[in-house]
């Protein structure tokens, strides 16, 4: 592998995070903190790719010593270096899209263990309350008491499951998709959206539903809201 | 690097080199990504790719630090800073390096050049080694979620923290009882004597960074299959067998390859596991995983990974049972 072909490497590697920092893909992959951490490695090896280069043509007839050898490869650099063009192949040609409904569910019948909220919804009145999924899955866990006759709106993605319930979906995610968590609701009382459509579910929560930890705890639809997808999926 | 360094081919001879070639295939995926991208819709396929990329991106700045931070080493810092940095006597730095860990809040990704780096200036590599299994096992990043993923199980986070030192330090010290036997690549050793102090800090970029890439993306790319294809159900299936536990999830941590920040939440929903086995869980994975090994493989050499990545698997096994039997 010759040198310019290493630099190319690299800065092909830099631009790809560069793009997807700045798009707000990245957001598919990890989290929302990651995002300058992503931009400026990006431009270090876009940096490093250019310095490699031009360092490269200094000593063109220099001591040889740019050549680190390991007795595989060719140049020194291991064959595997070339796979370092697979991030960017596949993140512009299948360009991969957040988890959806496929992972959900392949990972339904997990348990869905959830640590209390930081801070919880206000959840007096009647009104109907925004309550994020993890917390709804939460306050049935707790015994469900807190739920019991609020009406309240979810918000998340379709997924389905061998018989013929839907749930509102959402997926939180520690460090990066690897690690992706899925949280189900089952919805009561109301017709199935396409796979993976984002919706928007009014109604209340269906009591004794979900206290276990093990079964997905429901709630009974008054309105589902079709919506579109959200810029930061996962929860 | 050997002296006598392979002489290449002129570029200038070929009508068409290396470069152009690369170049024109990434232009090609660029220009054809529009008619490619619906043949390559299969939510398998999208789902698996979705988690190696995603597993490259998380990595990638943290390698970048790790290879930035190794060139600082190799070029920067002076033997007199460094002698007095480390202690003269390896058995003791052993430990010494197993607590110093605890100030890098990083990914394993970035230890493993730093580990390189400070095997290049002389440091024993007992002591380099332990700071690779410590630094991304026990830094406050790691204890932090821990605690958090765990409420209410303080015996967990303290667990975590001694069984990962214990691995360590265990592992330091069998590489010290190996010494010389231990064949750590050669190429480790003298690299760039007659560089200046900018040539060095370049070659050693581009060196480690190249040499740890292409592993990484091989580590990414089968863990993200395992993510992706291996329902965690099967896991389940011999929760609750206790030794079989113990190795399911062993065998779990190296496979799925997650970081350390994040591997408690994941631990934290194997309810069916014994608390033993959660632990296992979470010992091995940031000590060894098939990214790791794949990384080591490609800094240290493949006969020294054949001989460390087993090691530091049985080591992580029984410190984490041990430490698990004792406290939780």
């Amino acid at each position: 592998m010759t040198r310019p072909t290493q630099g190319l490497l690299m800065a092909f590697l830099g631009a790809v995070l560069v793009r997807l920092a700045f798009t707000d893909d990245y957001l598919r992959y990890v989290t929302a903190w990651m995002k300058w951490p992503i931009l400026v490695s990006g431009v270090l090896l876009v940096g490093l790719a250019v310095g490699l280069v031009l360092s490269g043509h200094e000593k063109h007839d220099g001591h040889g010593h740019d050549d680190g050898d390991d007795g595989h490869g060719h140049g020194g650099i291991p064959l595997v270096t070339w796979l370092l063009v697979l991030p960017g192949l596949v993140t512009f040609v299948i360009s991969p899209p957040q988890l959806g409904s496929y992972l959900a569910e392949r990972r339904a019948g997990e348990a869905q263990t959830v640590a209390e909220p930081a801070s919880l919804t206000d959840l007096e009145g009647d009104e109907v309350v925004p309550v994020d999924v993890t917390e709804f899955i939460w306050r049935a866990q707790d015994g469900g008491t807190t739920l019991e006759d609020q009406p309240v709106e979810l918000t998340g993605f379709v997924s389905y499951d061998q018989q013929e319930n839907w749930y509102v979906t959402r997926m939180t995610i520690g460090c990066c998709a690897a690690d992706a968590i899925s949280y189900q609701v089952k919805v009561a009382d109301a017709d199935k959206p396409a796979r993976d459509q984002w919706v928007k579910v009014t109604g209340t929560y269906e009591t004794g539903s979900g206290t276990d930890g093990t079964n997905p705890p429901s709630i009974v639809a008054t309105g589902v809201e079709e919506i579109g997808a959200p810029t930061q999926t996962y929860e | 690097m050997s002296s006598t360094a392979p002489t290449r081919e002129p570029d200038v001879r070929r009508p068409i080199g290396q470069v152009e070639v690369v170049a024109l295939v990434i232009l090609a995926i660029l220009v054809s990504s529009r008619w490619l991208v619906p043949l390559l819709d299969h939510p398998s396929l999208s789902t698996w790719s979705t988690i190696f990329v995603a597993i490259v991106i998380q990595s990638t700045p943290f390698l970048v630090v790790g290879v930035i931070l190794s060139a600082v080493i190799s070029a920067l810092l002076s033997e007199r800073l460094l002698s007095r940095i480390i202690p003269k006597n390896p058995a003791l730095g052993v430990p010494v390096a197993g607590v110093a860990g605890v100030g890098l809040p990083g990914c394993e990704c970035a230890a493993v050049p730093i580990a390189g780096s400070l095997i290049r200036r002389g440091i024993a590599p007992a002591v380099a080694l332990t700071f690779l299994l410590a630094a991304p096992a026990v830094n406050p990043a790691v204890i932090v979620s821990t605690a958090v993923a765990f409420p209410g199980q303080p015996e967990f986070v303290l667990a975590r923290f001694i069984a990962s030192m214990l691995t360590a330090v265990l592992v330091g010290w069998w590489v010290l009882s190996r010494g010389a036997r231990l064949p750590i690549s050669k190429r480790l050793r003298d690299f760039g004597a007659d560089m200046s102090k900018r040539e060095k800090f370049v070659e050693t970029v581009r060196h480690d960074f190249l040499h740890a890439s292409g592993f990484l993306v091989i580590g990414a790319m089968l863990a993200a299959a395992v993510n992706t294809f291996v329902p965690r159900h099967v896991v389940d299936t011999v929760a609750g067998q206790a030794v079989l536990g113990v190795l399911t999830l062993a065998l779990f941590a190296f496979v799925v390859a997650l970081c350390s920040e994040s591997d408690a939440f994941v631990a934290a929903s194997f309810t069916a596991f014994s608390d033993t086995a959660k632990l296992v869980f979470l010992v091995v994975g940031p000590a060894m995983d098939v990214k790791l090994a794949s990384m080591e493989a490609g800094t240290f050499g493949v006969p020294f990974a054949r001989q460390f990545v087993p090691v530091v698997m049985v080591t992580a096994i029984l410190s984490a049972v041990g430490i698990g039997w004792w406290l939780l």
